[in-house]
């Protein structure tokens, strides 16, 4: 049954080794920058990050002359420098959650787990690697804008303040962190529902949703329960002053963090229990 | 679910490498990116990655997204990641579907190469033709159960009733000659004679006999896959399956 043909040969692997965290680790950062979503998604994120503050600042300037007191005193300078963080993590977290859903889609999660049967593998190596790259990417995006805003409001004389003042800088970095801890969140929760939409309603209800339906409460009960939703407990990392209703910037990281945490818990017991 | 390799704790080579379902890759990932991806997993080098994209003939489209790939294109990606880890043992799930003319030819000369080789290579497939080609050995499973586990020849010489072609100028002469209990005889075209029950050597034997000259003696084989019927009518349901080991 064997026809004289010429045979086809598989060159032979010399060098070859086990599956390691390192290797994975390797493996997901080719996954995670070798998909169109991920640059699209990054430098969306980058940008709004410091274009924001900077249309903000210019429109502040602008104003300045037109403004009530009550209106003056209102305005913080770094309000003006971090408020890309709010539209930047929008970006982050769809980025994260499609890390993960993208592949249940797509069904390359099966290429994925057979080649790596440890799964948990998988999804540590992923949120490192996500973590290590918004962090980075978001560090020199919030001091950009930082700096950026500042520069444009100094023309005017208006709203300095000084990164060596105290808790400036906190809140700066604070920032950049915040967003890191937003990716990490989603990609969580990607890993939980396993579909792309499924991940971003969920984190939109949670970080957009939720905060205003409070409002419904008493007030009693609004600033009660508000300063330990996951959106405000995160928020403080970024934010200077501190009102009466709202935790302090370690407490509010924190609490945001094992948010984070318990997230991810979830997404790892998940992932080991259920079948690709 | 195409991938490279499961690895055992103890053992530093792959195993196993599998293609069991082509269509396992991220739709915006190039077949490069795919392939390294895995690759990475078990420190295998890039340089691997770039030879098996060549032994696959995906050369030219190695940096398009796979989500243009056609099912040819898909399956022989699927075959690059299986065979990524140089491993001991092959399974390959309908390893040509989907592939055009030239792709199945490739596809039998890659797995008689791998089992050359001394590699076990296990295909799954409905493709009895294709079958026959390639495997040595088969194994059928029909509800679970398995129905036959022999070498090909053996499947198909088990399932064939005992069929003899003859063609003589003397064929009235030879069908008394030839009739018996167990036998009966179907006039086929031509002049010629189909005869159930008896070997070749003993409708030779009896012709001979009786001196009557035969034009034609031929033992008839059933194709693999009217064994494959055969033998598995009684146990046939939706699901059967056959799987070779080449």
């Amino acid at each position: 049954m064997s026809a004289v043909t010429p045979m086809v040969r598989i060159p032979r692997l010399e060098v070859t080794g086990r599956v390691a965290f390192h290797r994975v680790l390797i493996s997901e950062w080719t996954k995670l920058r070798s998909v169109r979503s991920t640059k699209w998604s990054l430098v969306v994120g980058f940008l709004l990050t410091i274009a924001f503050p900077v249309i903000f600042a210019f429109v502040t300037s602008s104003h300045w002359g037109t403004m009530s007191p009550h209106e003056r005193a209102d305005r913080h300078p770094l309000d003006v420098a971090l408020a890309g963080v709010n539209v930047a993590q929008l970006a982050i977290a769809v980025l994260g959650v499609l890390l993960i859903s993208a592949e249940y889609s797509t069904g390359s999660i099966r290429s994925t787990f057979t080649a790596v049967p440890r799964r948990l593998l998988v999804l540590w190596a992923k949120i490192l690697d996500y973590a290590v790259v918004s962090f980075v990417l978001m560090v020199p995006a919030v001091l950009a804008s930082f700096f950026a805003s500042q520069a444009i409001l100094a023309r005017h004389h208006i709203l300095q303040i000084s990164f060596t003042q105290a808790g400036v800088a906190r809140s700066v970095i604070g920032g950049a962190v915040y967003v890191m801890l937003v990716g990490i969140f989603a990609l969580s929760l990607g890993a939980i529902v396993r579909s792309t939409a499924g991940g971003i309603a969920t984190f939109a209800g949670i970080f957009f949703v939720l905060p205003p339906l409070m409002n419904i409460l008493p007030l009693s009960w609004n600033n009660a329960i508000t300063q330990y939703l996951p959106s405000e407990a995160g928020r403080q990392l970024f934010s200077l002053d501190h009102a009466a209703h709202t935790l302090t910037p370690l407490v509010g990281g924190l609490l945001f963090a094992g948010y984070c945490a318990a997230a991810l818990a979830i997404a790892a017991v998940l992932l080991v229990k259920r079948d690709v | 679910m195409s991938a490279a390799t499961f690895d055992r704790e103890q053992a530093d080579a792959p195993e196993v490498g599998g293609l069991l379902e082509a269509r396992s890759v991220h739709t915006g990932r190039s077949a490069y990116n795919h392939l390294l991806a895995l690759a990475q997993t078990h420190g295998i080098p890039k340089r691997r990655v770039a030879d098996l994209i060549d032994l696959v003939g995906l050369h030219e489209v190695a940096r398009k997204r796979t989500g243009q790939f056609s099912l040819g294109m898909g399956q022989r990606l699927g075959i690059a990641a299986a065979l990524l880890g140089d491993p001991k043992t092959v399974m390959l799930d309908e390893p040509v579907n989907g592939l055009d003319p030239e792709g199945i030819h490739w596809v039998r000369n890659l797995l008689k190469g791998l089992a050359a080789e001394g590699r076990t290579v296990f295909v799954s497939s409905h493709l009895m033709s294709e079958m026959a080609l390639t495997a040595d050995h088969l194994i059928v499973i029909g509800r679970g159960k398995l129905i036959a586990d022999t070498s090909v020849d053996d499947f198909v010489s088990r399932a064939s009733q005992k069929v003899v072609l003859v063609r003589s100028p003397e064929l009235e002469r030879l069908r008394t000659e030839l009739a018996g209990p167990a036998v009966s005889l179907v006039a086929a075209d031509r002049g010629a004679l189909e005869v159930h029950g008896l070997t070749a050597e003993q409708v030779g034997e009896v012709a001979a006999g009786a001196g009557i000259a035969l034009h034609e003696l031929t033992p008839l084989q059933a194709s693999l896959e009217e064994a494959f019927m055969n033998l598995t009518r009684d146990e046939l349901e939706f699901a059967t399956e056959m799987e070779a080991v080449a």
